[in-house]
């Protein structure tokens, strides 16, 4: 259809896509450089529940030396720790769980048995903004197993098993001996937040602190709720990794650590 | 030089993985109920997917090729955006439409999110533009003189579909089709955004591949070999598409 007429406009556009993609690759390569200038950069993978306390350290550990450049990674432990044995150039890891540093300790460059700097426990979050009086005083179990408010049909987000949040739900699940209907399973604790202050999930399962960051939640406390603890590995010889490290451990960092919720040894 | 230096670029991940998979345990890995229960969730939304792309799709592609109207553009922008959008960015879209508290949902009561029809819709969304660009392609290419013969003979506008139009674009039609059948098995971003990660709901095989990664990585390189050979079918079904006969 009209071949001709369409052949002569595009002939005229052809310089100008040639100097939008130009210019996108010029300004996509000056930003990036822009980005690392100059700045010793920090590489440090911590686990999504730590999204909120890293966030402060970045700042703070930044503001005490600026001359470097912390980058942080949030992501699942479970997911940061495969991109750290794939060969990932992590400076420092902060994983969720203790157990996770072990994989990666023959490539740390301190052999020390790892220092718990906080710990978090496990708590069930329903859409809601408080003003729903009738959860008010139900425990977890019974808004579970009575089906309250989790009944049957009901959809349940949950970190998935091998994440160290899902291995804690399946160990309160287990012990409490209760089984989920309809279950969605998330990579990391954030996504299963998303999921039920968007009003997306009935119920979920993610850490105290959490649950503190987002009013459009409620909390219920779990009867002997499992717990996490937080230990990190310094990954490269670098003296800034130890210098962040020995920040994270500092009554500074433990106090951050405490307005956010975290239990600190 | 410099299409050799790529395509060995290109080529070495694919290698790795088959040198990666744990052949010895395929079997086992593959079997599993949750495997089974993957595949059978992927069929189900992709052909689902397939069949309502179609549906829409090639009556869209039509009027675009063959109909002028006011907001013509904005038509075609909208149902071809999904190819350019981030997938999870067509998530995010669909539950502010249809999810539990979104535009729709909370008109109704009743949200898509989180349903296997949800994984359905944005399977469709993101496969059919696949099918209305090859459809319409087609059309247009197609020599216009045919049609206004058969007008001049006395068929309708209806017969003239049927019997020009439609025979001339089912090249097209079958290869949209796998085509948006192909991305509709390989979507992620918007089925987790928006149909979450539910077993027997809307875990998908690439959902599924996701949760392996997690737990037991050797039952994701299984998985992903499952859907590297699902993709090599694909190509060979379509390869006279891609080295044309005339």
């Amino acid at each position: 259809m009209a071949g001709g007429r369409r052949r002569q406009p595009d002939r005229a556009r052809r310089p100008a896509v040639a100097g939008v993609l130009a210019l996108g690759i010029v300004a996509g390569v000056a930003l990036t450089g822009c980005a690392s200038h100059d700045r010793e950069v920090l590489d440090v993978y911590a686990a999504a529940s730590l999204t909120d306390a890293f966030t402060a350290f970045e700042a703070a550990f930044e503001a005490d030396n600026p001359d470097v450049d912390v980058r942080l990674n949030l992501a699942g432990s479970t997911t940061l720790q495969r991109q750290i044995l794939d060969g990932a150039d992590a400076d420092v890891f902060a994983p969720a769980d203790v157990a996770l540093l072990a994989a990666v300790s023959d490539t740390a460059a301190d052999d020390g048995e790892p220092e718990v700097y906080a710990t978090n426990s496990l708590t069930l979050i329903l859409p809601g903004d408080g003003g729903d009086t009738d959860v008010e005083g139900l425990s977890a179990e019974e808004a579970v197993l009575d089906g309250a408010v989790v009944g049957p049909g009901a959809l349940v987000a949950r970190c998935a098993a091998g994440v160290p949040c899902g291995d804690a739900t399946d160990d309160y699940l287990a012990r409490a001996g209760l089984d989920l209907g309809a279950v969605t399973e998330e990579p990391n604790v954030r996504a299963v937040l998303r999921k039920v202050a968007g009003g997306e999930a009935d119920a979920g399962f993610v850490y105290v602190t959490d649950a503190a960051t987002d009013d459009r939640v409620i909390a219920l406390d779990l009867a002997a709720a499992p717990t996490v603890d937080y230990a990190l590995a310094v990954l490269s010889d670098e003296p800034t990794a130890d210098a962040f490290a020995r920040y994270v451990h500092s009554p500074e960092a433990a106090e951050a650590l405490r307005r956010l919720g975290f239990d600190v040894p | 030089m410099v299409a050799a230096a790529g395509v060995t670029v290109l080529f070495i991940p694919l290698l790795a993985l088959l040198l990666d998979a744990p052949w010895a345990r395929l079997a086992d890995l593959l079997l599993t109920p949750e495997t089974v229960t993957a595949i059978r969730v992927s069929l189900v939304v992709s052909l689902s997917a397939t069949v309502a792309s179609v549906v829409i799709g090639v009556p869209t592609a039509f009027v675009l090729a063959r109909h002028e109207f006011p907001g013509k553009s904005l038509v075609r922008t909208v149902v071809t955006v999904p190819l350019v959008l981030p997938p999870v960015v067509t998530g995010v879209a669909l539950l502010s439409g249809f999810g539990r508290r979104g535009l729709l949902g909370s008109a109704f009561g009743v949200g898509l999110s989180n349903t296997t029809v949800g994984a359905v819709l944005a399977a469709t969304l993101v496969a059919m533009p696949f099918l209305i660009l090859s459809v319409e392609g087609a059309l247009r290419s197609a020599d216009p003189r045919l049609e206004q013969q058969a007008a001049s003979l006395g068929a309708g506008p209806l017969a003239r579909w049927w019997q020009i139009s439609l025979p001339l674009a089912r090249p097209a039609i079958v290869a949209g089709a796998v085509l948006a059948w192909a991305r509709a098995m390989g979507e992620f971003g918007a089925t987790i955004t928006f149909a979450g990660n539910i077993e027997g709901v809307s875990r998908t095989l690439p959902l599924d591949v996701s949760i392996a990664l997690l737990g037991d990585p050797d039952r994701a390189l299984a998985l992903s070999l499952l859907m590297l050979t699902i993709a090599l079918g694909v190509l060979v079904a379509l390869r006279d598409r891609w080295v044309p006969r005339r």
